[in-house]
This record gives C-alpha cells, sequence and structure tokens, in this order.
C-alpha cells in the first residue's frame, strides 16, 4: 500500500510540474500578488492629512493654533478658506480631507473664562485619516486650552493646583504591533495568508479536475489516496507559505517577531484544511474553469470576513460562527497573531482546535469525494 | 432544405440569448454568482457600525474615583470592557490573544496623585495591528477623555468652590464640535460595503464578458461560424456584451436596491448621474474583459482578467486614501474599471456633491471606454486580417471547383 501511495505522490508532483498552468498557480501568482497587490499601499501611511481654516476671528490664539496643527505630522494647513462655502468646495474636489471653523470671538470668549468652541468638519470616507486630522486638530486646541486656562486659574488664586484643575489627568495613547500604524504592517499578513488559501484551493482543484492520464492506482482505498494526496500537497503548501510569511513582509518591510515553530504548528493544520478543501472543491466543481472562477470569486469575500479590514464586531453573531467553517477565518487571526504580534500557542489555543477540526472534517468529506468518485468511474468502466 | 440562411444581429442575438442559459459558467458569473458575493458580504457588515469593541482595564488604583472612570469608559458605546487584568502581561496576553483590542491602565495612587496636582497619567495600549479596530478604540478613548477630566477635576475644584460651568471651562476650555461629515455613524457599509459592490461587479462582469467571447473562440478561433451569423465581427461582440449588459444591470440594481433600502445608503446627489455613471462602470468593465479575451484568445484570457481585478480592491481608493497611495498604484488604477465609477459613485450617493464636481470623474469614465474600444477594435482588426489572408491562402491552396464565401 505504501509503495501505492508513493506513487500517487510522485503522480501529483509530475502533474505539478509537467502541467505549466498548475507550476503558474503554485510559482507564479505568489509572485506576480507579491509585486502587485501591496503596491498601493508601500507608503504606509497618509503623512501630513490636508486641512483648510476658516479664520472668522484671526486673532494670535487661533493663528497659535492653526500653526501647531500644521507643526503636527498628522496634518497640515493646506489653505486658508474666506467662508464655510470655499471650504466645502474644497472638501468637494478633494483638495481637503476636513477644515476647521473659529467662529468670531474665539479669543474673546476664551480669555473671559468661558467655553470657546471650534468646529472640526472631516471627511469620515477614511475612517483612518479623519481620526488623525482630528487627532491633530484635537491636540493642537488641548494645548492652547490648557496654556490660557492655566494661566486664567493662577489669577483666580488657584496658585500651584490650577494645572490640577485644568488638565487633572493626562492620557498616553500606546499603539502596540504595529506602532507606526503602518497600513502594509497591518494588511500584508493578513492578505497572504488568504492569497495562499486561494492558490492552494486553485492548485488542488485542477490537480483533480484536469483530464487525467494514468490515475490507474485504484488498488488502494480512498483513505490512502487521500493521505497519499495531501501528503503531495505539503511541497506546494511549505513553498507558498514560506512566501506568504516570509518573503512577501519582508521585502515590503513588515516585521515578524513569531517564532518559527509555533507558526509552523499553526500552517500544518491551516495547509491541511485547505488542501482536503481543494479536494472537495474539485468533486463539486469538477471542471478547471469551474474551479477556477470559483476561487477568483471567493477571495474578496473571505478576505473582508477574515475580520482584519473590519471589526468582526460588525458581523452578526450567527455569521460569526458560521464562517469559522472557511480555514482563512481562522487561519489568518491565529498566524498574525503567532507571526507579527508574537502569541504564543496557548494565546491561539482556540484557533488551532478549530484549524485541527476543520482539517478532520474536510480530510473526511474529501475521502468520501474521492470514493464516490472512484467507484463512478470504475462503473464507468465496466459499463463502457 | 432552405438553401439561404438570415444572418444578422437580430440572429445572433437570439443564438447568444439561447447558449447563455446553456453555458452554466457564464450565467452563473453573469447573476447569481456576483449576488451571492453581495449577499454573503452585505450580511457580513449586518451592524454596519462597530459597536461594544472588547477591551480590558487595568486598574492599579481600586478606588471610587477609579471605578467611576471605568464607568464612563464602559458607558461610550463603541467599547466595552469585558475583563479586568491585574498586571500588564496579562494584558498583554489578552491583547495578543484576541480577547481585547486594548488595555486601559489607571496608575497606582491614581486619586491621590489628582488631589495633589500630580497630574497623573492613563494610559491606553491598543492593538493597530488590526488597525481598524485599534483606531476605533483609541478614538471611544480620546472622546470621554474630556468627561474623565471633569469627573477627576471634582476633586481638585470642589475645595476651591467653582462652579460646575467654570470647571468645564477650566478642564475643557476649546471644546471641539466635530462634524464627521459624509459618514457621521461611521457605518462601514456605506463606504466600504458601497465599495465593494464595485470591486465584485468590476470582477464577475469582466469575467463573463471575457469567457462569453472565448467559449466560442475555444471551439472556433476566428470566430468564422458566429461571424457569418451576424453580418461581422462588431454584431457578434455587440449580440455577446448586450446579455452580459442587461443582466449586470440587473445585479447592479438588485445590490444597490439593497444599499439604499436595507443598509439606509443616502442618495444625496443626482440619481441621474449616478446611474450614467453606473451604466458607463458595467460597459468599462465589459470592454476591460473583451480586451484579454481578444488579446488572448483562449481560457487564458480569464486569468489576467481575474488575477488584475480580485486583488484590485487597493487600488480604487476606498479603504485607503489615493493621496496616500505611490506613484505606481496611482497610474496603474487607470487601468482598474471601476476606479473613476467611485468617486462619482460617493459623490452622488454619500456626499450630495454637486453634478459639476463629479463631471472629471464621469469624463474619465468616457475617456476609459474610448481607449479601450479603440484598442479592442485595433486587436480585432489585426486579428481578422491575419485571419482574412490565411482564409485567402487556404482558399487559392484549395482543389479547384471550390465555392468561395459569398
Amino acid at each position: 500500500m505504501f509503495s501505492a501511495m508513493f506513487r500517487i505522490m510522485k503522480d501529483e508532483w509530475r502533474k505539478i510540474v509537467e502541467e505549466k498552468l498548475i507550476l503558474a498557480v503554485f510559482v507564479g501568482t505568489i509572485i506576480l500578488y507579491g509585486a502587485y497587490y501591496p503596491q498601493p499601499y508601500t507608503t504606509q501611511v497618509l503623512r501630513d492629512a490636508p486641512i483648510g481654516v476658516v479664520d472668522l476671528d484671526d486673532t494670535s490664539v487661533t493663528r497659535q493654533i492653526t500653526r501647531d496643527i500644521d507643526a503636527s505630522a498628522d496634518a497640515e494647513v493646506v489653505m486658508k478658506l474666506p467662508d464655510v462655502t470655499a471650504a466645502k468646495r474644497a472638501l468637494f474636489e478633494r483638495k481637503i480631507t476636513g477644515y476647521v471653523y473659529f467662529p468670531e470671538k474665539f479669543e474673546e470668549r476664551l480669555l473671559g473664562g468661558q467655553q470657546s468652541p471650534l468646529a472640526f468638519y472631516g471627511d469620515a470616507a477614511f475612517f483612518l485619516v479623519y481620526s488623525q486630522a482630528f487627532a491633530a486638530v484635537s491636540s493642537a486646541a488641548q494645548k492652547t486650552g490648557v496654556e490660557t486656562s492655566v494661566v486664567r486659574l493662577a489669577e483666580m488664586g488657584f496658585g500651584s493646583s490650577a494645572t490640577a484643575v485644568a488638565a487633572p489627568i493626562t492620557a498616553n495613547f500606546v499603539s502596540v504591533y504595529n506602532p507606526a500604524k503602518g497600513y502594509n504592517t497591518y494588511v500584508v499578513p493578513a492578505a497572504f495568508l488568504l492569497i495562499l488559501q486561494q492558490i492552494l484551493l486553485m492548485g488542488v482543484g485542477f490537480l483533480n479536475t484536469f483530464p487525467r492520464q494514468n490515475e490507474s492506482v485504484s488498488e488502494i482505498n480512498a483513505f490512502a489516496k487521500t493521505t497519499a494526496k495531501l501528503m503531495s500537497y505539503s511541497v506546494p503548501a511549505v513553498f507558498l507559505y514560506f512566501m506568504a510569511t516570509t518573503v512577501v513582509p519582508a521585502v515590503y518591510g513588515v516585521p515578524r517577531i513569531g517564532g518559527f515553530w509555533a507558526g509552523m504548528l499553526i500552517a500544518v493544520p491551516y495547509a491541511l484544511s485547505i488542501a482536503a478543501l481543494g479536494l472537495i472543491f474539485a468533486a463539486i466543481f469538477k471542471k478547471p474553469l469551474a474551479v477556477q472562477m470559483a476561487c477568483n470569486c471567493l477571495g474578496m469575500p473571505f478576505f473582508f470576513i477574515a475580520g482584519i479590514p473590519y471589526p468582526a464586531e460588525v458581523m452578526p453573531d450567527a455569521f460569526r460562527l458560521l464562517i469559522k467553517a472557511v480555514p482563512s477565518s481562522t487561519g489568518i487571526d491565529a498566524t498574525v497573531r503567532v507571526n507579527q504580534m508574537g502569541a504564543e500557542l496557548k494565546d491561539v489555543s482556540q484557533q488551532i482546535m478549530i484549524l485541527v477540526a476543520l482539517s478532520a472534517v474536510y480530510y473526511l468529506l474529501a475521502v468520501i469525494a474521492i470514493d464516490r468518485r472512484d467507484k463512478r468511474r470504475a462503473a464507468d468502466a465496466s459499463s463502457g | 432544405m432552405k438553401t439561404t440562411q438570415r444572418t444578422g444581429f437580430g440572429l445572433i442575438l437570439r443564438r447568444e440569448w439561447r447558449w447563455f442559459w446553456r453555458r452554466k459558467v457564464l450565467w452563473a458569473l453573469a447573476t447569481y454568482i456576483p449576488l451571492g458575493m453581495f449577499a454573503f458580504l452585505a450580511v457580513s457588515f449586518w451592524h454596519g457600525v462597530a459597536t461594544s469593541l472588547p477591551i480590558a482595564v487595568l486598574d492599579n488604583d481600586n478606588t471610587q474615583l477609579s471605578r467611576t472612570i471605568s464607568t464612563r469608559i464602559d458607558a461610550s458605546p463603541t467599547v466595552e470592557i469585558v475583563t479586568k487584568v491585574y498586571d500588564l502581561n496579562e494584558a498583554k496576553r489578552n491583547i495578543r490573544g484576541g480577547t481585547v483590542y486594548g488595555v486601559i491602565v489607571i496608575p497606582e495612587h491614581f486619586s491621590r496623585d489628582i488631589m495633589m496636582g500630580r497630574q497623573p497619567e492613563m494610559t491606553l495600549f491598543y492593538n493597530t495591528q488590526m488597525l481598524s479596530a485599534g483606531n476605533q478604540v483609541a478614538k471611544a478613548f480620546q472622546e470621554v477623555l474630556p468627561a474623565l477630566a471633569l469627573e477627576a477635576q471634582g476633586l481638585a475644584r470642589l475645595s476651591k468652590g467653582m462652579t460646575t460651568k467654570q470647571a468645564a471651562a477650566a478642564v475643557n476650555p476649546i471644546p471641539i464640535q466635530s462634524h464627521a461629515l459624509f459618514n457621521p455613524a461611521f457605518d462601514y457599509s456605506h463606504f466600504i460595503l458601497a465599495g465593494i459592490i464595485v470591486a465584485v461587479l468590476e470582477l464577475t462582469i469582466a469575467l463573463a464578458a471575457a469567457l462569453t467571447i472565448i467559449l466560442d473562440m475555444a471551439i472556433d478561433p476566428k470566430l468564422r461560424v458566429v461571424r457569418r451569423m451576424g453580418n461581422g465581427v462588431f454584431q457578434v461582440i455587440l449580440a455577446k456584451q448586450l446579455i452580459i449588459f442587461v443582466f449586470s444591470c440587473l445585479v447592479y440594481g438588485i445590490c444597490d436596491a439593497i444599499m439604499f433600502s436595507v443598509y439606509d445608503l443616502p442618495l444625496e446627489g443626482s440619481g441621474g448621474l449616478l446611474l450614467a455613471s453606473t451604466l458607463l462602470f458595467i460597459i468599462a468593465a465589459q470592454l476591460f474583459g473583451v480586451f484579454w479575451a481578444v488579446l488572448l484568445k483562449s481560457d487564458s484570457a480569464l486569468a489576467p482578467t481575474g488575477m488584475i481585478l480580485a486583488p484590485a480592491f487597493g487600488y480604487l481608493g476606498v479603504s485607503f486614501p489615493r493621496e496616500a497611495m505611490s506613484g505606481f498604484s496611482l497610474g496603474f488604477s487607470y487601468v482598474i474599471p471601476g476606479k473613476a465609477h467611485i468617486p462619482v459613485r460617493f459623490d452622488q450617493t454619500l456626499r450630495g456633491a454637486p453634478v459639476e464636481f463629479s463631471m472629471p470623474a464621469f469624463r474619465e469614465q468616457l475617456i476609459y471606454i474610448a481607449i479601450i474600444t479603440l484598442i479592442i477594435a485595433i486587436l480585432l482588426a489585426l486579428h481578422l486580417r491575419r485571419s482574412k489572408d490565411s482564409e485567402e491562402e487556404a482558399e487559392t491552396t484549395a482543389p479547384a471547383g471550390q465555392p468561395g464565401e459569398a
């Protein structure tokens, strides 16, 4: 039986090498995607979100706040606008991502001890840009506000406790695991684990739907056959995993702090569940064209539901449970946590258990699919 | 038996209609695949707004004030304190393992330091490897800070007999009235999902447009039979694409009907311009597929069509601003059929921009169609000229007495 299994493995490897299309899928696609996909995000962040200022007060205080906004790394004051109409126009023309509005008597109110509000109108289309511009405006206003308050409170006799009243607490925001908030650092590791899945699905699907030349090994049962096939796919899987988690992130400067072996312990059930799913895809779709279309079209939805582009909390609970059937939904999360965030295996034990369960279920389904296919072929052969 | 056959656009259109339903992958691509993809994604955006993002608190002070502060933070709809942690290691483990997106640390002697005017520092550790969720947590904390300061300040100001109004002015002298324009609720469905529709449809439309041509070319590379039926290659391509166009319009219509009715996507601008831009987008996506089909003339045309469009979401400028893109991405985005449609779509739905502001993008859509049509025409002319030459060559080498094509 082992020699028959080994023959199947050799057969699959031979097809990978000889069928140019399959070789192109396994090797070429990840290289092309590696070059193409991350390009929009290579700058990582938008430095200096362009904003405008409508200053109806035009006093030393408003000018100081404007200078402070401009000096921050998050925003740049690119135009001063005479009124709100002009600001809206600039916003519609996409010349600015938001504008600050200082009303008349802004300084007078502030120095008079009243609250003196300013308004920030930001384009919330890009949440990241909006929060960046808002943070710049907010910290500039806070700085001037506290300075003014402290002076006034001191005059009121607060003395040394003026600061405590004006700014009783301070807040420190520490972003962890992607401190520079790089977009590529955020997207690339997740996206390439998804691309790995789609390539492996497509490659395994192709291998099992292309016209068979000499698939005559019927002396072994479906279990052994499925096992042999899945073992043979470990070679392209290891290559894809290495490309997706090491080469591509390194090219784009995405840091990796996780240990190799911890990553591998997730990679094995992840790849196994995908490869088994690929065998099931082949049984369902039957033709290479249908496999290709399915893999092309499923990639995008699978990526969005991985909980990376938007928080999983946006999804309904039942849906969150249902999508665990897709290996990437759990595999991406677990791998990113281990590779990029240095999580230990016990931190992601639940995700690993899900992947192992998926592997077992898909493995059994793949065995059933292959068994049925072999029986059908045998029936065709005897009737033919 | 009939000796003369009718030819022309009507005949080829009927033939294509019949074949459309027989070619399972084709009609799947033009109908239920994009609808299924949209339905799947739409469900995933069901709540639209991220609420109750899990965070933890590490309360090293554990006083009445620190507990009140925790309660204040928990009251924010964006975040929810799901657990208390007792040291930084536990905090780190919770972030790493995914139980929480962030941890708020209240330092030891927090209340005492406030009383003494030492300005104790509260720290938020938030996970920016999960950038979108992490930023939401940071924004929620930033928004709740003035209220926390007011709460904390209570201890210091009470002894000085300040009024509440004076206290508020002291702690927050310049309140910021923030107006998140065009998407005040930060609803993911209004931007991301509305943009994903374009990404999904440009992929399936282009694949269907390419496939409908390839399926004939695979059997008859020079399209001789259908060209004869249609009285020319232009009629053949038009008939094939007309069917894809009609179904694509229906699919886009259904998706947008759901966006406007179920997801409350506002239509602030011109419905007419939105419709015109949508139709141009569908045509542009079809032409993208036709280009690859005519260029490669085989199944292999599906590979570049899918490979360029399946991961093209980033190039559309929906999730990441175009202002921040690299030169290559900006240049390459002009190849993507949905690129010029996106600004018109957002202008005329969410942004409510006057029509004039969408016109540059609308014109870009027209230019895209003109250029790609011209390229396709040149490719077809070259292909047919070659095929005509080879036909003539075949005729000259054919045995005498063979009738030529009329």
